[in-house]
């Protein structure tokens, strides 16, 4: 009886929804099938968090379901000629500069942002929708428009069509007020950590 | 003959007076400065070695030229004896950023390895901390309330003293990458990496670093440092992402990165995502072309996962009011409040509670601890089992009113702990000739 009750709990456990767990609230989570393409959007370390926390979730396979390419002309090449075989369904921008290694890998954010919007360029040329996301804490620099991060928000934010964002990083409501402004759907993720489970519901194989 | 005296005595009696009475009292400045300098460079702080202590070796068995000179320091070997990875900890690069020595010594003094090996040095610039940073003006010392009485502490300088090695040349020239730097760099231990066995001596130093990492089998190793809160890069880890192919550089002479068998920037990332819900830390990558820094030469020269972690440290922000002793231990600063509000500053700092001592040795201990966890989850035959005083213990005791680093130090003059007591100093030092 009492292993039955067990069994019972587990399986109910597996049949909630992630986001119970994953602490996620805002628009609900939308879907795109396999496929799909990562990127910087500043050449910070967030599109690798983001396939470490894909690769943690043991569900995706890289150059299979998925891609990484951060550097500017690779990128641009990438979505032409997809490594993985077949066209992208999705591109997904993580945004954050570096602190450490813009400058001294000889990219300005001038640089950074002149090929952000050639990749924009392309994927709206290809039908690629734009995933905006947001994983790397404090790397804002709220009421500085000058900051690249926030310049680089100006950029890609209103062209995506789904934005998910570290709730620590929209404590000013930034996200929310472009949300509201270009109607874009926001969905807000409490711990960097629930990416690796909410990327299971996102992606479909 | 008489315009010749003129010129040397003077015209009068008086004025000749008046030149001794200036002589002396330069004298006097000068003895007294004399003094000041001599005690804060023979200064020897004194500590109670855990239990788990197996060995002692000094720089100088790595490269035996360090012998004898102000840049040789101890490094404390605890071996549990169960098979597992090996840890590399580097305390006191830059001695200017002291939270980095006070977490050495409270892992020296606290640690428990139940698996693996830790290496720990407290001190790797022993010649940078017996001086000031030249120019400017602030406290030798430091004070640590425990229950046997204040502790005192060194502050020191970024750079070896320039009484150990001297002249600086024009430009500085980080060998192998034969990068340039600035002059004063050739001083700074975290800018002559790889070093070199027949360089100068803070190359030396350098150089035996890595070989304790490459002679010691290091898997783990982790650099302690401070950032100012006006540098991008405070509160960080710092890991490569490339590391340099050594064989096609032996070859050809040509620095080409790859991507590296094991990540320690995905460690770095994965440890910073996780002790976020603690504190603030974020994680960057490595820049491969620049040279002389631990984050990027011990991955190019040895085979260990490396990591460099900051504090922010305000004590070395340019912009604060004086610089006394409170402000290095509590960190409350008002002109950085104002910068701060105006989004300046790469930290969320708040005035009232500052950046206190406890709470940038708090995080080094908790960031060293995140990383070596996450490396053995990574890399399960990398894994160490190691305990010492984390950042939350440190946190609750304070919020009790007790100085929570004082709480985890030992006291050398009890008894019990004699023999277990170390003094930190360039040369072996016997701890009765001291206390």
């Amino acid at each position: 009886m009492k292993k039955g009750v067990v069994v019972l709990f587990f399986l109910i456990l597996a049949l909630v929804p992630v986001q119970l767990f994953a602490a996620v609230s805002g628009d609900p989570i939308k879907n795109y099938d396999c496929p799909f393409l990562l990127t910087s959007a500043g050449q910070g370390p967030g599109s690798k968090q983001l396939r470490l926390l894909i690769n943690l979730s043991k569900a995706f396979t890289l150059e299979k379901d998925f891609f990484l390419e951060d550097e500017p002309l690779p990128r641009l090449a990438e979505i032409d000629n997809p490594i993985v075989g077949e066209p992208y369904t999705v591109l997904v921008m993580v945004i954050g500069t570096t602190d450490k290694g813009l400058g001294a890998s000889g990219i300005t954010i001038e640089d950074e942002i002149n090929n952000l919007k050639e990749v924009i360029a392309k994927a709206q040329s290809k039908n690629l929708p734009i995933v905006a996301v947001s994983i790397e804490q404090d790397k804002r620099k709220p009421g500085i428009p000058t900051n690249g991060n926030e310049r680089i928000i100006d950029l890609v934010c209103p062209v995506s069509e789904w934005m998910v964002v570290l709730k620590a990083n929209n404590t000013d409501g930034r996200f929310t007020e472009i949300s509201q402004k270009y109607g874009i759907p926001l969905t807000i993720v409490d711990s960097a950590m629930d990416f690796s489970n909410l990327c299971k519901e996102i992606f479909i194989k | 003959m008489s315009a010749k005296k003129h010129v040397i005595w003077g015209s009068t009696p008086g004025r000749f007076a008046g030149k001794i009475i200036i002589l002396v009292i330069a004298c006097v400045f000068a003895a007294i400065a004399g003094y000041e300098f001599w005690t804060l460079r023979h200064y020897k702080e004194v500590i109670v070695v855990s239990e788990d202590l197996t060995e002692v070796k000094w720089f100088s068995d790595y490269v035996p030229s360090l012998k004898g000179t102000w840049l040789d320091t101890p490094v404390f070997i605890f071996d549990s004896g169960v098979e597992g990875g090996t840890v590399f900890v580097n305390g006191c690069p830059h001695p200017y950023e002291p939270a980095s020595t006070v977490a050495a010594y409270l892992m020296l003094e606290n640690i428990k390895v139940d698996k693996g090996k830790v290496i720990i040095v407290p001190r790797a610039n022993y010649s940078g901390s017996t001086e000031g940073m030249l120019g400017d003006a602030y406290p030798m010392f430091f004070h640590v309330d425990t229950d046997f009485g204040p502790v005192k502490f060194r502050i020191g300088d970024r750079y070896a003293n320039p009484l150990d090695q001297w002249p600086d040349p024009y430009t500085y020239v980080n060998y192998p990458s034969g990068q340039n730097l600035a002059y004063q760099d050739i001083r700074n231990l975290n800018r002559t990496y790889p070093g070199r066995e027949n360089g100068t001596i803070t190359e030396r130093a350098a150089y035996a670093v890595m070989e304790i990492i490459r002679q010691e089998g290091v898997d783990i190793a982790i650099d302690m440092h401070e950032a100012e809160i006006l540098y991008p890069v405070t509160s960080t880890y710092v890991a490569p992402a490339k590391v340099l192919d050594r064989e096609h550089f032996e070859e050809t002479g040509e620095m080409v990165y790859v991507e590296p068998e094991k990540s320690s920037l995905d460690i770095a990332m994965m440890a910073a995502m996780n002790i976020g819900n603690t504190f603030f830390m974020k994680s960057e990558a490595s820049p491969n072309t620049l040279h002389g820094l631990s984050h990027r030469e011990w991955a190019d020269w040895s085979d260990a996962l490396t990591f460099l972690m900051e504090t922010p440290e305000i004590f070395i922000d340019k912009i604060t009011g004086p610089r006394t002793e409170a402000l290095m231990t509590e960190g409350k600063d008002h002109f950085l409040q104002v910068v701060t509000d105006k989004g300046l500053t790469y930290f969320p700092y708040e005035e009232d509670f500052g950046t206190p001592l406890w709470y940038r040795a708090g995080r080094h201990l908790s960031g060293a601890l995140e990383v070596i966890n996450w490396a053995g989850v990574f890399y399960p035959e990398m894994e160490v089992i190691v305990s010492w005083p984390t950042y939350t213990e440190l946190e609750a005791l304070e919020n009790q009113g007790i100085d929570s680093v004082g709480a985890f130090l030992h006291d050398p003059n009890d008894p019990a702990n004699r023999d277990r007591a170390y003094v930190i100093y360039h040369k072996p030092v016997d701890v009765d000739d001291v206390l």
